[in-house]
C-alpha cells in the first residue's frame, strides 16, 4: 500500500469510528504474587475469560471466590500494582486459527516469534472446546504412516488415534514424532508440534530440521519454551489443539505432536499451588487427569456428514527410570489409544528406535493398516517375543538344536531390520518388500552385520529393476499372491 | 491480603448494624489512625491482656468490644477499609448508591445533580453519593464509575479506543 492509500484508510476509520460510550466491568488489583494476581471485583467475570490489565497484559480468570477473582497473568507483570484497574473482555481466552499459521512458528497465544511478520487471519477460536460427541465420530480405519518400520509393522497407527509415546530421557521420544512429521510430505496431513517447556535451542533446531526437509511447508510449531509463564505453558497444548481443530473441521487431517505431557503437568501443578488449590497425589491437583482428558479427547475422526476429518495425536511422556506405573504416565496411558514405550538399555545397546516390542501396543492395531503391511507383518511380533525369549535360555545352555539356532539367527535380523536412522522414513513399498524377504527368511545367509546395507542395496535394486511392482504396492495397497513372488524371486535375484 | 478484604467487608457490615453513636465511632476512626496504638494493638509481644486493658482505657463500651474483636481477628490496620465498607452498608440501607466521578474540569452543580438524577432513575435508587475528582489528563469529559461498572466518556478514552482500533485494524 502507498502512502496515500494509508492516509484514505486512516480517514475511512476515523470517520467511521463509532463514539459511543465504553461500558467497562472493571476491579482492582489487591494482590500479585508469582504470575497470579487477585483481583477485587469482577463480580460477572466466567470462569476462563480473559481479562486486561492497565498495561496491556492479559490474564485468564481460573478462581471465582466470594470477594474476589484469581488471575493468571500471560505476561509480564512489570507496571501491575495495587489498585491497578482490571477490565473484562467478555471473551474466552482463544488463539488466531487459519490456513495463513502453516508455516509459521507461534507462542502459545498465537503471536508469530519466527520473524515473518504479521499472521492475517480473520477467525479466532477459543482455546478450550467441547470435544466431539459419540454420534459425530466414525471408527480409525485410514493408516496414518509414520515411515518408521517398527511403528507401522507392528503398532500401526490410524488417523484419529492418540498413540502415546513413553519413555525415558535421550531415548528418541521427539525423534519418532519427527520422523512421523516428516514422512507426512506429500499426505495431505497437516501437522502441529506443540513444544511445552523444551529449551529455546531444542525448538530452533527442531524447526531448521523440519524447514531442512521441506516438513515446514504443512506444519505449525506452537512454541511455549521453559522461559515462558507456566499459565503459558499451561495453555500452548490446548492452543495448538484450536489450531487442529479449524483444520479438522473443514475435512482435513491433522497430527499434533504435544511434547511433552510431563512438563505440561508441571506447570498445571506450580500453577495450581499458586491459586492455593489443595495440593493431591505428587502435590498435582486434583484435576490433573481431566488436564489431559479433555486435551486429548478432541483428538478424534468425524464421521462424513462433520466433514471427515480427524486429528491424530502423538502426545509425549518422559518417565523416570523407565517407571510407567507412575502417576501422569499411568493416567495418559489409559486416556490413550495405545502406547509406544521406549527404553534406555535398547537405546544404548544400538537398536534405535528404541522400542519395548512388549510394552507396546496400539489399540487400533491392524484397523489402521494397509492390506500390504497386514499381511507382511503379521508374524512379527511373535517371532520377536520367541527370539527374546529363546535368548534368555541360551544363557544357560551351549548346545542349540537346528530349529532353536535359527530362530535365533532370524531374530537377530529381525532387530537389526527395525534399526533405522534418524530422519529417514520408509515408504510403504520398502516396508512391505523387507518384511517380505524377512518372512521368507531370505535373509537368514545374510550376515547381520551387512543387514543395513543390504537394505539399502535391496531397495535401490528395486528402485532400479522393479519400479513398477514398487507402484503397485503404493497405489494398491495389498500385496497379491503374485506380487509376493515376485518380489521373494526379485530378492533371491538380487543376492546371487 | 484476600482475607482481609473479605473480613473488612464483614466487619464493615457488622459496625453498621451494631448502631453505635456517631461521636463514638468518630472518636473511634480518630483513636485507630494513631500510628502508635495501631503498633500497641497489632503487636504480637504485646498479650492480650495488656491489649484488652488499653483497649478499655481508651475507647467506651460498645466500641471497646468492636476493637476487641478486630484485634483478635488481626485486622486493625484495615480499619480504613472497614469503615468504607460500614459507610457502604449504610448507603445500602437508605437504598443510596456510591459513585465517583473524574471529570477534566469541576462540575458544576447543574451538572452533578443531573448526574445524580440519570442514575437515580437507571439503578433504580433513592440517592446517589457522588465523589467528585478531577484529571486534567482527560482531556475532557469524564470517567464514571459505579461499583463494577465504568463508564468512559472522556476524550482520553475514546482516543485510546480509536488507536486500539486503528492497530489492530
Amino acid at each position: 500500500m502507498n502512502q496515500n492509500e494509508i492516509l484514505s484508510v486512516i480517514k475511512r476509520e476515523i470517520e467511521d469510528f463509532d463514539f459511543k460510550t465504553s461500558v467497562e466491568e472493571t476491579g482492582a488489583i489487591i494482590q500479585i504474587s508469582d504470575g497470579i494476581v487477585s483481583v477485587y471485583g469482577l463480580n460477572s467475570a466466567m470462569y476462563g475469560e480473559l481479562v486486561e490489565f492497565e498495561t496491556g497484559v492479559r490474564g485468564i480468570v481460573q478462581n471465582i471466590e466470594t470477594n474476589s477473582v484469581g488471575v493468571v497473568l500471560l505476561g509480564s507483570d512489570y507496571g501491575l500494582r495495587e489498585g491497578a484497574i482490571v477490565k473484562r473482555t467478555g471473551k474466552r481466552a482463544g488463539v488466531p486459527v487459519g490456513e495463513a499459521m502453516i508455516g509459521r512458528v507461534v507462542d502459545a497465544l498465537g503471536t508469530p516469534i519466527d520473524g515473518k511478520g504479521a499472521i492475517a487471519t480473520s477467525e479466532y477460536a477459543p482455546i478450550e472446546n467441547e470435544a466431539p460427541g459419540v454420534i459425530d465420530r466414525q471408527p480409525v480405519s485410514v493408516p496414518l504412516q509414520t515411515g518408521i518400520l517398527a511403528i507401522d509393522a507392528m503398532f500401526p497407527i490410524g488417523r484419529g488415534q492418540r498413540e502415546l509415546i513413553i519413555g525415558d530421557r535421550q531415548t528418541g521420544k521427539t525423534s519418532i514424532a519427527i520422523d512421523t512429521i516428516i514422512n507426512q510430505k506429500g499426505q495431505d496431513v497437516i501437522c502441529i508440534y506443540v513444544a511445552i517447556g523444551q529449551k529455546a535451542s531444542t525448538v530452533a533446531k527442531l524447526v531448521s530440521t523440519l524447514t531442512a526437509h521441506g516438513a515446514m511447508d504443512y506444519t505449525v510449531v506452537v512454541s511455549s519454551p521453559a522461559s515462558d509463564l507456566a499459565p503459558l505453558q499451561y495453555i500452548s497444548p490446548y492452543s495448538g489443539t484450536a489450531m487442529a481443530e479449524y483444520f479438522m473441521k473443514q475435512g482435513k487431517d491433522v497430527l499434533i505432536v504435544y511434547d511433552d505431557l510431563s512438563k505440561h503437568a508441571v506447570a498445571y501443578r506450580a500453577m495450581s499451588l499458586l491459586l492455593k488449590r489443595p495440593p493431591g497425589r505428587e502435590a498435582y491437583p486434583g484435576d490433573v487427569f481431566y488436564l489431559h482428558s479433555r486435551l486429548l479427547e478432541r483428538s478424534s475422526r468425524l464421521d462424513e456428514a462433520h466433514g471427515g476429518g480427524s486429528i491424530t495425536a502423538l502426545p509425549i511422556i518422559e518417565t523416570l527410570a523407565g517407571d510407567v506405573s507412575a502417576y501422569i504416565p499411568t493416567n495418559v496411558i489409559s486416556i490413550t489409544d495405545g502406547q509406544i514405550f521406549l527404553e534406555s538399555e535398547l537405546f544404548f545397546s544400538g537398536i534405535r528406535p528404541a522400542v519395548n516390542v512388549g510394552l507396546s501396543v496400539s489399540r487400533v492395531g491392524g484397523a489402521a493398516q494397509t492390506k500390504a503391511m497386514k499381511k507382511v507383518s503379521g508374524s512379527l511380533r511373535i517371532d520377536l517375543a520367541q527370539f527374546r525369549e529363546m535368548e534368555v535360555f541360551t544363557q544357560f545352555s551351549s548346545e542349540l538344536d537346528k530349529s532353536t539356532k535359527e530362530l535365533l539367527d532370524n531374530g537377530d535380523r529381525l532387530v537389526e531390520l527395525l534399526k533405522q536412522p534418524l530422519y529417514h522414513p520408509m515408504s510403504l513399498h520398502a516396508m512391505v518388500i523387507l518384511l517380505c524377504a524377512a518372512n521368507h527368511k531370505l535373509l537368514l545367509d545374510v550376515p547381520v552385520s551387512e543387514i543395513q546395507n543390504f537394505k539399502r542395496e535391496l531397495l535401490d535394486y528395486f528402485q532400479l529393476r522393479h519400479a513398477e511392482l514398487l507402484k503397485q504396492i503404493d497405489t494398491q495397497k495389498q500385496l497379491t499372491e503374485e506380487m509376493e513372488n515376485e518380489i521373494v524371486e526379485a530378492v533371491k535375484e538380487f543376492k546371487k | 491480603m484476600v482475607r482481609l478484604t473479605a473480613l473488612s467487608q464483614g466487619l464493615g457490615k457488622v459496625l453498621f448494624h451494631l448502631h453505635l453513636p456517631q461521636e463514638s465511632v468518630r472518636q473511634m476512626q480518630e483513636l485507630l489512625s494513631d500510628e502508635q496504638l495501631q503498633n500497641v494493638l497489632c503487636s504480637p509481644i504485646v498479650s492480650p491482656v495488656q491489649k484488652s486493658r488499653v483497649i478499655e482505657a481508651l475507647f467506651e463500651t460498645g466500641c471497646a468490644k468492636f476493637v476487641r474483636v478486630l484485634c483478635q481477628y488481626g485486622c486493625v490496620e484495615a480499619f480504613g477499609d472497614i469503615m468504607e465498607s460500614c459507610h457502604d452498608e449504610a448507603l445500602a440501607s437508605k437504598n443510596w448508591l456510591r459513585a465517583k466521578i473524574v471529570s477534566a474540569r469541576p462540575l458544576t452543580e447543574t451538572q452533578a445533580e443531573s448526574i445524580k438524577a440519570s442514575l437515580c432513575e437507571r439503578y433504580g435508587v433513592s440517592g446517589v453519593e457522588l465523589e467528585e475528582e478531577t484529571d486534567p489528563a482527560l482531556l475532557g469529559g469524564f470517567v464514571l464509575t459505579v461499583g463494577d461498572l465504568r463508564y468512559d466518556q472522556s476524550v482520553r478514552g475514546r482516543m485510546k479506543t480509536l488507536t486500539d482500533k486503528l492497530v489492530r485494524g
